[in-house]
């Protein structure tokens, strides 16, 4: 029981700390990559709002 | 609709060869293409693993990483679901089909750094297919990858009783008859559907 | 130990040109010689990274899930760069395209964890991955230069070969990047293998001609490299000395 603790914890523990490492450099990187490509999915709507002046 | 759909697939298959055009699968193209039987075998579980996961991965990516802005996480996610089917594959295959098992060796876990199967999921995403046309081009870009690994196969039992200079045996030479097919294929580019 | 080391990244054993890993980017992304520096810095980066993390944690890391760690941390630092190729260098990250993200499945990058800074200390694993990824970024330049300078009479962008140059379209295109890579491992192989002493034992000079990647090298070195195969090999050919003897 101990064992598969070990190798799960493990596994997870290393899986959260590069997920935390990645969503830091999403915050100071999302913007920049926002303005040269934007998400054809996610801001579908924006480009309506845009095209509202 | 249909017509599309045809026309996406038959494109995936001949016009951009996910290896003779977009160069993606290209490791085990050169690595299991010796014999013309294996060669089938790692297309079928190749075509499996890219058709499943095309699937599973636009379900994920839509309904979990988009509406929760966590697209940056989708080189993670996406190569961890590849690796978790792969297991999968590699365990079903021990217990069911053993020969299977023993003749890939070490090329059933290769399939998980496949850059064919990455590189559909990651076109699918980049293309904004929807779940039908994610499926069927993860699918026909399988069966390119199948048709050119067969192809290949066949050419390289010929390639043996060959005698080529020392430098170039095996990898070098195959590299060569690549190219030349390679070449072949470039006939379809001139085919555009738009 | 750390000349050694660069000497081997770059020659013996550089991992395109030898080893033959990371053939995907070398045909893909090196159409010309800006990609090809691009794509081989992002993954000498992630080479770096990874070697490092892998080998401080190499002593935590249960063997089981091993290889599936080493894939979400390679995969954090892959996504890591992407994230900041994207964000400062756009240009250069659309040229890259999907390739950037496809860095994960690098053979070599895996390939280093597995034999190398898994099993040896910080400084030289830093050193083994800043060793393989000069030496791939060196290998795809080379291929990008052939090709860009013969494919489009430019180096790096600049017209090297003159207005009236009649390109030949041939290297740029895919058929061009197979062959190409073809003849310079080719030409790799026969400047590194054959001025080597040949065993005495003739089956076994017969047999090192026929393998591929590897040289059948003297016994006593480092651990083979990645491929099982390599070893099957090796073990044939120790077979077939010991009938011999």
């Amino acid at each position: 029981m101990k064992y598969y603790l070990r190798t799960a914890g493990t596994l997870i523990i290393i899986t959260v700390c590069v997920v935390l490492m990645l969503s830091v450099i999403n915050l100071f990187t999302s913007d920049l990559i926002e303005e040269h490509e934007p998400d054809s999915v996610a801001s579908a709507s924006v480009e309506v709002t845009e095209n509202d002046d | 609709m249909i017509t599309e759909l045809l026309l996406l697939m038959l494109s995936a298959v001949l016009i951009e060869n996910f290896v003779l055009s977009r160069f993606l699968g290209c490791c085990p193209f050169l690595g299991v293409s010796e014999k013309p039987a294996a060669a089938v075998g790692m297309g079928c579980a190749v075509t499996f693993v890219m058709t499943v996961s095309s699937a599973i991965i636009y379900l994920i990516y839509t309904y979990i990483l988009v509406p929760f802005d966590l697209i940056y996480l989708k080189t993670i996610a996406f190569i961890l679901v590849i690796a978790a089917l792969v297991q999968f594959i590699e365990l079903f295959l021990k217990k069911f089909i053993p020969v299977l098992y023993n003749e890939f060796g070490i090329f059933l876990p290769l399939i998980t750094t496949n850059c064919a199967v990455l590189g559909a999921v990651l076109l699918n995403i980049e293309k904004g297919y929807d779940f039908i046309y994610s499926v069927s081009f993860g699918f026909s870009a399988a069966i390119g990858f199948t048709l050119a690994i067969i192809l290949f196969a066949g050419i390289r039992e010929r390639l043996e009783f060959a005698d080529p200079p020392k430098a170039f045996r095996g990898i070098p030479l195959a590299l060569v008859a690549a190219g030349l097919i390679a070449m072949a294929f470039t006939g379809f580019h001139g085919i555009s559907f738009s | 130990m750390m000349i050694k080391q660069l000497k081997e990244g770059v020659l013996d054993n550089n991992p395109l040109l030898i080893q033959l890993l990371g053939i995907c980017p070398a045909l893909a992304m090196t159409t010309n010689v800006s990609n090809a520096l691009g794509i081989g810095i992002a993954t000498m980066v992630v080479l770096l990274l990874s070697n490092l993390f892998i080998s401080l944690l190499r002593k935590l890391i249960p063997n089981e899930i091993r290889i599936a760690a080493y894939i979400v941390i390679i995969a954090g630092f892959v996504s890591a760069v992407e994230m900041l190729i994207k964000a400062y260098l756009p240009e250069l990250g659309r040229s890259l395209g999907i390739f950037l993200p496809l860095i994960v499945v690098n053979c070599i990058i895996l390939g280093r964890a597995e034999t190398f800074a898994s099993k040896n200390k910080v400084l030289p694993s830093l050193m083994d991955g800043f060793a393989m990824g000069f030496g791939f970024t060196f290998a795809l330049i080379v291929v990008a230069s052939i090709r860009e300078i013969i494919g489009a009479g430019t180096w790096f962008g600049v017209n090297v070969l003159g207005e009236s140059y009649q390109s030949v379209l041939f290297f740029i295109m895919p058929s061009g990047a197979f062959i190409t890579l073809g003849c310079l491992v080719a030409l790799m192989k026969k400047l590194t293998s054959f001025p080597k002493k040949v065993p005495k034992n003739s089956i076994e000079s017969l047999e090192s001609e026929s393998v591929t990647a590897e040289k059948v090298e003297e016994p006593v070195e480092i651990p083979a490299e990645e491929e099982v195969i390599v070893e099957e090999i090796k073990e044939e050919v120790e077979v077939a000395e010991k009938n011999d003897n």
